[in-house]
């Protein structure tokens, strides 16, 4: 008798932890259906960048739609769910034409770029640029680092090097490596602002010459083969390189160990990625300029959804640079996994 | 379940395991078929949504081409498919998502809803240019329609592709749900039928158990043991009524058996006190006729009385002294001893003629035996005083009252080895009924001793049938009333004439 109610309970628990299984099965394809989360907000705001795969780009991203959560807003960041790669024009008509309530663009002052900011504020949806403005056009607010003050910090960085530097040379060589199409913007303001610097606090006898390098965010793998070119040339080989932007550094950091150039040619690069942060820890890159890209996304929000509700909103918002050297390294070591975890975490859904 | 299922009748019983394991057999029918329709349902619905942007796509791609071609020919037909192309259009659109969502697919909906709007605001704005022919303005309508045309185009491509990678993910689970539930449910079947057939075997032994208990106990009673342990019945179905009647049976054989048993002892023991009364009135009997004269006594006084006729020459006084005498004798010499027929025939002599003595000759008395069987008459032996009751009875109740002269003729043969005494009289016989009686041993004793010497039939009859050892010695017959008495008495070979 005790046997034969072991066997229906037993019979019993296996059917169930079976059906229980079942159920979990149906549930997971039922999720997949419905795709994640689907949560309704009462905004849509979308954010147009030139490279949405960065690192900076997807902290800014992150940092935005956190805010805009709060604001019962949804940020799309356009362009990652389509199977056809547009340029940031071209979203950007998308934006338009699918009426969204309020654009983020890192935008700049090409012509075209300004017309299409034109139309969107005409029609409108209210547009924020960030990190690189478009000051022609009609554009509610510009979030970003003051580049003329960013250029002043290189200088400072580059004076640095140099008094420090133990072979006196006569001529040193600084080459900063530009974005094409910002050329005429943001970039423009920090190339002066290096110029500037240098001009000001270089206290040394031998003569610096700065030189831009533009590379095309246009054509495909441009920026590992500018830098290659300018680490291989003998002749013109400088002494200085500043990149503009995350990928330049990396690209600049990893043929510094290619060509064997580590401490031949001091690199300043910008932003804050895990190979940026081991090159300074490993002396390859001498310094980086760095912002708070979160709180840069969280600002572009906060612009948006202040003109939707009072009309107005401050034309230029500035968020503080910040330089990571050998000195402070260590803090960032352990900071950069932090402010990295969620983003990973995302991008792997 | 188990107390219940006790009172159940045999067909409720089997009713209940029978409805319960096709219930349970149902049930789990039930949910696989739920379970196996609601993964078709869901495998039906995963293409839905492909289904639907491919004829949202197509019905994109019919409103450019209609669009272009009106631009192209400006026919009313092209104008007319448009229209209908445009209305087709919308009514999918009509179906796509317009609110901001953080899911993915929903947003793109939005989106391709928004852009598509646009579009066909620049197709209408291109037409009705090309109606009040504005070149310039419907090129330039055109162009901006064809843009945001592959715009939405990819659009739609893109969440085509991204539902299909999404569909195909659910597809594989469903597909392999659908195999596990191939397996769980040939599983749960295979378990219930296992379970079923314990229930069943369990209730079965439920109702056959106490039915070999009571085959085994009927077994016994049948080979007449009553003294053993009843079935314990804790049922109330067929076979514990029929258990509860058993016992019932047994319980009342038992009491029965008891009783007769008692019964018995106690007519044996009235039956013992009866033979012990008859035995103690017999001996009181013998004892008050041995005590009423000395036989000694009365035979020298006898004897005396011979001599002395014989001195006063008074023959036949003598004789018939000396023949009363020698009967008395005989009487007490031979009353329980072994004699011969001869003896016997003799003391027969003896008493009728004293009793034509004292009836004057009333009684004639006429003897003949058999040629073969007169030398064998000192051979022939059998119990003392047989034949003297019966001639006595014959005397007494035969011949003493009748208005003709009386006869009684003792005649001895051989019959079938056997020697046949036969002893006739022509008085006024007897009575069926008394014959009967007399035959059966029944006639009350009383009845004739009322004028006997004490020996009566039944004595007599008793002691042939003792010293023969065999019932058909003795026969007393008589034709009716007036017809005469006749007794025969077989005696087997010649009797212990050995």
């Amino acid at each position: 008798m005790i046997l034969c109610f072991c066997l229906i309970l037993l019979s019993f628990l296996v059917i169930l932890s079976s059906v229980i299984y079942y159920r979990r099965q149906i549930l997971q394809s039922t999720q997949l259906i419905e795709n994640y989360e689907n949560e309704h907000f009462d905004k849509h705001y979308v954010m147009i960048t030139s490279d949405s795969k960065s690192l900076f780009w997807q902290n800014v991203y992150h940092g935005a739609r956190s805010r805009a959560a709060e604001y019962n807003a949804y940020l799309e960041l356009l362009g990652t769910n389509l199977d056809v790669e547009y340029d940031e024009t071209e979203l950007l008509k998308i934006a338009i034409e699918s009426q969204v309530d309020g654009i983020v663009v890192e935008a700049s002052d090409d012509e075209q770029m300004v017309a299409l900011i034109d139309k969107a504020t005409g029609t409108g949806i209210p547009v924020v640029t960030v990190l690189d403005d478009s000051r022609n056009s009609t554009r509610q607010s510009f979030v970003g680092i003051s580049s003329y003050n960013a250029g002043h910090e290189y200088g400072s960085q580059i004076c640095e090097i140099l008094e420090k530097d133990a072979a006196e040379k006569d001529r040193y060589q600084v080459i900063v490596l530009m974005g094409e199409e910002n050329y005429d913007a943001s970039q423009n303001l920090v190339y002066s602002g290096i110029q500037e610097s240098v001009e000001e606090e270089y206290k040394g006898k031998a003569s610096v010459e700065i030189k831009t390098s533009l590379i095309s965010q246009k054509s495909a793998f441009a920026a590992e083969e500018v830098v290659r070119d300018i680490f291989l040339s003998e002749e013109q080989s400088p002494d200085i390189v500043v990149c503009l932007d995350e990928m330049y550094t990396t690209c600049a950091y990893q043929a510094a160990i290619d060509y064997n150039k580590v401490g031949k040619i001091n690199i300043l690069g910008y932003y804050q990625s895990d190979v940026i942060l081991g090159g300074i820890a490993g002396n390859v890159v001498y310094s980086t300029l760095t912002v708070d890209a979160g709180r840069m996304g969280e600002n572009c929000i906060d612009a948006l959804w202040e003109y939707n509700k009072t009309g107005y909103v401050s034309d230029y918002i500035a968020v503080e640079t910040v330089l990571i050297n050998a000195d402070n390294i260590a803090d960032y070591i352990g900071g950069e996994e932090r402010e990295t975890a969620p983003s990973q975490s995302d991008d792997t859904k | 379940m188990k107390q219940p299922l006790r009172n159940l009748t045999i067909q409720n019983k089997l009713l209940v395991v029978v409805v319960f394991s096709m219930m349970v057999i149902l049930l789990v029918n039930i949910f696989l078929f739920a379970n196996v329709n609601d993964i078709v349902k869901r495998l039906d619905d995963i293409y839905v949504s492909n289904v639907n942007l491919n004829d949202l796509s197509d019905a994109l791609g019919s409103v450019q081409t209609s669009m272009t071609q009106y631009l192209n020919t400006k026919t009313s037909d092209a104008m007319e498919s448009y229209y209908k192309d445009t209305k087709t259009f919308g009514t999918l659109l009509e179906m796509l998502n317009d609110r901001p969502t953080s899911n993915e697919p929903k947003l793109m909906e939005k989106n391709i809803r928004r852009m598509s709007y646009s579009y066909l605001r620049l197709t209408n704005q291109a037409i009705e240019a090309k109606r009040g022919r504005n070149v310039e303005k419907y090129n330039r309508y055109y162009e901006d329609a064809t843009e945001l045309y592959h715009y939405i185009a990819s659009y739609i491509y893109s969440l085509n592709n991204k539902q299909f990678k999404t569909n195909s993910d659910s597809y594989e689970v469903l597909s392999f749900s659908l195999r596990y539930l191939e397996i769980v449910s040939s599983a749960v079947l295979v378990l219930v039928a296992l379970g079923n057939t314990f229930l069943i075997i369990l209730v079965t032994r439920n109702i056959t158990n106490p039915l070999k208990a009571l085959v085994e106990v009927a077994n016994e009673v049948g080979e007449g043991n009553f003294n053993i342990e009843l079935p314990d019945v804790s049922t109330n179905d067929e076979v514990g009524v029929v258990s509860k009647a058993f016992n019932k049976m047994v319980i009342s054989m038992r009491s029965y058996i008891d009783r007769i048993k008692q019964n018995m002892k106690t007519e044996r023991a009235l039956k013992e006190k009866e033979l012990m009364m008859e035995n103690h009135l017999k001996d009181a009997q013998l004892k008050y006729l041995q005590a009423q004269i000395s036989p000694h006594f009365l035979f020298n006084t006898l004897n005396a009385g011979a001599q002395l006729a014989m001195m006063e020459e008074a023959d036949r006084t003598y004789e018939y002294i000396q023949k009363a005498a020698e009967l008395f004798r005989y009487n007490m010499k031979k009353n329980n001893e072994i004699v011969t027929l001869r003896e016997e025939m003799e003391l027969v002599d003896n008493y009728i003629y004293i009793l034509n003595v004292r009836f004057s000759g009333e009684i004639h008395y006429e003897k003949s035996v058999e040629s073969g069987v007169a030398d064998k008459l000192d051979r022939i032996m059998l119990p003392g005083m047989i034949l003297q009751p019966i001639v006595e009875n014959s005397v007494n109740h035969g011949i003493r009252d009748i208005s003709w002269k009386g006869l009684i003729t003792l005649h001895v043969y051989e019959k079938e080895e056997h020697i046949c005494i036969e002893m006739k009289d022509n008085g006024i016989g007897i009575r069926p009924e008394i014959l009967n009686k007399i035959m059966t041993g029944t006639l009350k004793e009383e009845d004739l001793s009322k004028a006997s010497n004490g020996i009566g039939l039944d004595n007599v009859t008793s002691r042939l049938r003792l010293f023969c050892d065999r019932e058909d010695v003795f026969e007393i017959f008589s034709e009716g009333e007036g017809k005469g008495t006749t007794v025969r008495i077989y005696l087997p070979g010649y009797g212990r004439c050995d």
